[in-house]
């Protein structure tokens, strides 16, 4: 009997640590929103405006639990928390990790608060490139394997990071020594608004965040007027994606692409399915699936003698043989910094290949030969 | 003294191939039936879908199954009989490890002219036909079969360790693009390259036919065999010969495929219970096609659900078999 | 009939001088010596794997140079001391290499290879074992199989290394008595190589006793001359 009882108890004290440590999260989670939060479209970023610091709280796309909070503060002050990271804004040493953050500071004019970059091969950026030339900006190597000695000397203050594996690797001795590691998640925004919306955090941590609101909501604009300009879904399909050695893989329905195809009223074949990363499709599969498809956007090669030379399969596919082909190879740099920030330029550009049979004046874009 | 039992197994293999065959034409993602596969052979028109996946997809898909599954296990049978070795496959001269290399060189360094899907072909079958000259070069100068098998295993490592060290210095892309070819592909044969596959192929089983009589006589070991007339370097240079063009052929098409040559010559002599390469021969070419048609048709159909590489499977099935033949071995 | 003409034979180094020696037709030698005297490399040196320092052999009175090698497996058939079945290979099948030498390129036996076959079968009454597997079948019976398949190889000379070392007593006896009714009925020159002195003195074989580099061939009637002999060379190296 008294063996029973104490069981029961132990579970009764189980279920209720387990309730409460919901509960606590929920409350986390409550107590955000109440402030009033900058951001409208971004799933990951949040903005708040206070009296004497801009809160940022950046949610982990696959641990909703683990929020980065940032204060950015104009002054700095000798009674802050230790709970708390702290920005000084405007930062003047940033080490931009990925394409995209020099695509957003660009359309700041804010190039010169950029101290270090990865992947320096890649740079499209007239202004920065001048500054690897010159050594104003420290060129990092590639991006997976950055030496931290070579990060330190760049004098960068603060990391922006493209997160792909987690956490910055030493980020709290870099925390020590006052550097602050903010984690990039634009590359998991589904929604093309949202992603561009990052461009408010680093308006706010360049300190243009008026110059940052205006452009976003001008490109907001921009974006939903092309939406308006589509009457009715093209007949005509639509496939993107292309093969990597017995398989396709194509943006599943709730990918970001998907969405791009879906407001600028393209009939893309596979928008009914479920997921936000790929789909994958077998050779005789999409063979059939594609046999009325006009249109393949996004191969990843610049030229028709380039998709048939990774896979041969791929001249038997009708859309290759008589239908479009239009990849963002126009120039592959200037699309991998800009698109993020211009979704409304890469909505133009798919509304132009939908509904014109020889479009032109694509931003992005080009047709394959 | 002819037992009946040999011939009747090898009739009912044969019969399985193209019951394997059919099989996985018929139990694709995509449905055809046996009309449409005939009239995709007979009046074939372009423009009809079903057609092309006929004849572009499907068929070079089985035929190479086909060829692979048997030449593999062709070559194996040639190796653990030359090398008395049951655990011996058609990769232990290192013809798989030679064509890896060159493919490895050919995509992860900077010859454009390697660069193309062609390339890698070319690439495999040089990488091969060079480790193929290279051991049987050696094969003269060495007197005994288990320092022979040695050597090629040590060229194996070798090989791997400079494929390693390729990969250590290769870009992102490179990398990802050679692991991709060591997982073995039977879908990246085009139509137009089935008859020279098919010719090299016939020309192999040719070849093996005519060493019959050699083969048989290893099976009492090398030394006997030479005592009773067996020329052992001439035949060592031709099973391995032929052990390079068959696997080079297939590395050079496939990727490497693993275990096929290892397991099948094993489950064709416990099926057959015999030594005799007459009925040796058959019984490989006929399990491996329908081994191999087989292990296919099962990553078709489950192919919505998992991507699974050929090698992967073959793999599962092939090593648990391996291990009970270890065990057979050493009771 | 086995002819030596002032030979050498050894690897770098002479281990046997054999200025003359004849081995007759329809008689059985046994070659016996100490540990290491050098009995395996002189029946080597007989069948052609280690190459002659020097001198004239004569198998059959045809000088071992001038015979093709294809046609030596004719001449001569050698018996090793042990052999231990393979899976799956049938008596029959193993019985039927022994034609190699004389079958096509596929191997395909003739009615006279048959016959051949049959007929030693008979003799060394094996025939209930052709169709068993020879890795079943027991040691006694697999070294009778590897005799019956030196005699169809028909040839005039055969060489048989240390036969009985794996055989009981009584078939130790069997076959040794076998291989002396053999030599006489069909007229053939066997050497056998053998620890087991007293069965070949019982079997009134003739002796080729290796001591001192040399061969001695003397017929034996008493153990004591034979462990003479091979004593020899142990006082040399003591």
């Amino acid at each position: 009997m008294n063996n029973i009882k104490f069981f029961i108890a132990l579970n009764c004290i189980f279920l209720l640590l387990v309730v409460s440590a919901c509960s606590q999260k929920d409350a986390q989670l409550i107590q955000v929103s109440k402030s009033k939060n900058s951001c409208k479209y971004s799933k990951w970023l949040q903005i708040y405006e206070g009296e004497k610091s801009i809160e940022i709280k950046i949610i982990h796309p696959d641990h909703p639990e683990r929020i980065y909070s940032f204060s950015g503060i104009k002054i700095a002050s000798k009674n802050l928390s230790q709970s708390k990271e702290y920005i000084l804004i405007p930062c003047k040493n940033i080490a931009a990790l990925s394409a995209t953050q020099i695509g957003m500071l660009s359309v700041l004019d804010a190039e010169n608060t950029i101290c270090a970059v990865s992947d320096s091969k890649y740079v499209y950026n007239a202004s920065v490139k001048q500054g690897l030339q010159s050594g104003a900006i420290l060129s990092l190597g590639a991006s997976q394997e950055i030496s931290m000695e070579l990060l330190i000397s760049s004098g960068a203050k603060t990391i922006v990071h493209s997160a792909f594996s987690g956490d910055f690797p030493h980020r709290k001795e870099l925390k020590k020594m006052g550097i602050t590691c903010i984690p990039n998640f634009d590359w998991r925004e589904e929604d093309p608004l949202g992603k561009a919306e990052w461009l408010l955090l680093f308006g706010y941590l360049t300190g243009k965040e008026e110059q940052a609101k205006k452009l976003f909501s001008e490109l907001v604009i921009s974006y939903k007027a092309t939406m308006k300009k589509v009457k009715k879904q093209t007949k005509d399909q639509l496939i993107s994606g292309n093969f990597i050695r017995d398989y396709w893989y194509a943006p599943a329905g709730e990918s970001y692409n998907a969405k791009l195809f879906k407001d600028a009223g393209m009939n893309y074949i596979y928008s009914k399915t479920k997921g936000t990363g790929s789909y994958t499709v077998s050779m005789e599969k999409i063979l059939m699936d594609t046999k009325d498809v006009k249109i393949w956007i996004n191969p990843g090669f610049s030229s028709r003698a380039e998709i048939i030379k990774s896979n041969a399969k791929a001249k038997r596919l009708n859309c290759f043989q008589n239908g479009k082909i239009y990849c963002y190879s126009n120039d592959l740099n200037k699309f991998w910094e800009l698109s993020a920030v211009q979704p409304h330029l890469l909505l133009a550009d798919l509304y132009s290949i939908s509904s014109r049979p020889s479009p032109k004046n694509l931003h992005f874009y080009k047709e394959l030969k | 003294m002819i037992k009946k039992r040999i011939p009747f197994i090898l009739v009912i293999a044969l019969l399985l191939v193209p019951l394997s065959a059919f099989i996985h034409l018929t139990t694709g993602e995509i449905y055809v039936s046996l009309n449409d596969f005939f009239s995709a052979i007979f009046e074939f028109k372009g423009n009809n879908s079903s057609h092309v996946l006929i004849r572009e997809f499907k068929i070079p898909r089985i035929l190479i199954a086909i060829v692979a599954g048997g030449g593999l296990a062709l070559s194996g049978m040639l190796m653990q009989t030359l090398f008395n070795n049951p655990l011996a496959g058609p990769y232990v001269l290192g013809i798989n490890s030679g064509a890896s290399l060159l493919v490895a060189l050919s995509l992860m360094s900077g010859f454009s002219f390697f660069g193309s899907d062609i390339g890698i072909i070319s690439a495999a079958l040089i990488g091969a036909f060079l480790a193929g000259i290279l051991m049987m070069a050696v094969a003269q100068r060495i007197r005994s079969q288990i320092s022979l098998l040695l050597v090629g295993l040590m060229f194996g490592s070798f090989t791997s360790a400079l494929v390693s060290i390729l990969e250590s210095l290769s870009g992102e892309g490179a990398l990802k693009a050679y692991t991709l070819w060591t997982m073995g592909s039977l879908q990246q044969v085009e139509f137009d390259q089935l008859p020279l596959i098919l010719f090299i192929f016939i020309c192999g089983i040719f070849l093996s036919f005519i060493l019959i009589k050699p083969l048989n006589m290893l099976v009492i070991g090398e030394r006997s065999a030479g005592l009773l007339g067996l020329k052992i370097s001439q035949v060592r240079f031709l099973i391995m010969g032929i052990t390079a063009l068959l696997a080079g052929l297939i590395t050079a098409f496939c990727g490497p495929i693993a275990f096929v040559g290892l397991a099948v010559p094993n489950l064709t002599r416990i099926l057959l219970r015999t030594q005799n390469h007459r009925w040796l021969i058959l019984g490989n070419l006929f399990f491996g096609a329908v081994f191999l048609l087989l292990c296919d048709s099962i990553i078709q159909l489950f192919s919505e659900q998992i991507a699974l590489p050929i090698n992967a499977f073959t793999s599962i099935i092939g090593a648990p078999f391996v291990v009970f033949i270890l065990m057979r071995k050493l009771k | 009939m086995i002819r030596f003409e002032q030979i050498e034979i050894g690897y770098s180094k002479p281990l046997i001088f054999i200025p003359s020696l004849t081995l007759d037709a329809g008689k059985v030698y046994a070659l016996v010596g100490r540990n290491g005297i050098g009995k395996s490399t002189f029946l080597n040196s007989i069948i052609g794997q280690i190459p002659l320092l020097s001198g004239n052999l004569f198998l059959n009175e045809q000088a071992v140079q001038n015979i093709l090698k294809i046609e030596l497996p004719k001449v001569i058939a050698y018996v090793e001391s042990r052999f231990d079945g393979v899976e799956y290979l049938s008596v029959f099948d193993y019985l039927a290499f022994g034609r190699s030498p004389y079958t096509n390129n596929f191997g395909s036996l003739s009615s006279d290879d048959i016959q051949v076959i049959q007929e030693v079968v008979k003799d060394l009454n094996i025939a209930h074992l052709l169709e068993k597997c020879t890795s079943e079948i027991s040691d006694g019976e697999r070294q009778l199989c590897a005799v019956a398949r030196a005699l169809i190889q028909t040839t005039p000379i055969i060489l048989l290394d240390e036969p009985t070392a794996f055989l009981d007593y009584l078939n130790r006896q069997k076959l040794v008595q076998l291989l002396v009714l053999i030599a006489e009925k069909q007229h053939k020159t066997i050497i056998l190589s053998s620890h087991d002195i007293d069965i070949c003195i019982e079997n009134s074989l003739e002796f080729l006793i290796v001591s001192e580099k040399k061969i001695l061939k003397t017929k034996v009637s008493d153990k004591q001359v034979v462990i003479r002999e091979m004593e020899k060379d142990v006082l040399k190296s003591s």
